[in-house]
């Protein structure tokens, strides 16, 4: 069943975790062209300051190895405990150990954008749609 | 007609996006950096070109925006650099660039960025939802 989201994807916001800018930026530019509200963190650090000031969002797409006090595993695990109804995507190019589909979905590094901006829209309930430019 | 561009130096996220989502809504292309690090980054290796450059004045992480702004102008002399050092006054710095910027009007008076800003970190300081 859909969520009850207007059907526009500029009333989704998404959260973008990711310590390397230029991935950071071209990640962001993309789902804005597809039509959402970005916030950019550079670090699970600043995307928990984001959300403990009470900062909106609807997914969380999330690098997992970060450097900081947490990395993106850290903050899956706290962000499952503290909003456990949040949508997260983790985006990694090493798996380690660990089973990342304990957290939410998972994209492997490196990903192809436009398949990311559809796995935003799809977790969010939207079709995804070609970018305007 | 072009959008310009403006990167926005910032390391607070709290103060960076509320100015970040502001000068959208005026009509400017956004590029968000956490530090001078990533602003160099953006500048050199960016997807988009960019015309303004608005950066907080406080050390971050060791170089302040006085230095940022001094390596702008050797590497990129065309970009303009925009210094502020509290919240209120990057405000106004954006909500100049609102009044010139390519929209005829403004989202909102840039005196609520301030105060909205203020109110998120009190939150995040305590701990608790703004909302």
């Amino acid at each position: 069943m859909l969520p009850e989201l207007d059907s526009s994807p500029a009333a989704a916001r998404v959260l973008i975790v990711e310590d390397d800018v230029l991935i950071r930026a071209i990640v962001a530019d993309e789902l804005r062209s597809a039509g959402f509200s970005v916030v950019e963190a550079a670090s699970a650090d600043e995307a928990l300051s984001y959300l403990k000031a009470g900062g909106q969002t609807d997914l969380v797409f999330s690098d997992v190895w970060m450097p900081g006090s947490l990395n993106g595993l850290d903050l899956a695990r706290q962000l499952r405990d503290e909003y456990p109804s949040l949508p997260i995507i983790l985006a990694s190019g090493n798996l380690g150990s660990q089973n990342l589909a304990d957290f939410g979905l998972f994209i492997r590094k490196p990903y192809d954008v436009e398949h990311a901006v559809a796995m935003v829209s799809e977790a969010l309930g939207f079709e995804p749609r070609a970018v305007v430019r | 007609m072009k959008q310009p561009c403006i990167l926005i130096v910032e390391a607070d996220v709290l103060v960076r996006n509320p100015l970040a989502e502001y000068l959208r809504e005026c009509g400017y292309q956004v590029q968000e950096a956490f530090n001078p690090t990533e602003a160099r980054q953006l500048l050199g290796k960016g997807s988009k070109r960019i015309d303004i450059v608005l950066a907080d004045v406080d050390d971050v992480r060791g170089e302040n925006g006085f230095a940022l702004a001094r390596w702008i102008r050797t590497h990129h002399p065309s970009i303009e650099v925009i210094l502020a050092g509290t919240i209120s006054m990057a405000a106004a710095k954006a909500g100049e660039l609102c009044e010139e910027g390519p929209k005829l009007s403004k989202p909102y008076d840039h005196r609520m960025i301030a105060d909205h800003v203020r109110r998120l970190q009190a939150a995040r300081d305590r701990g608790a939802p703004t909302e």
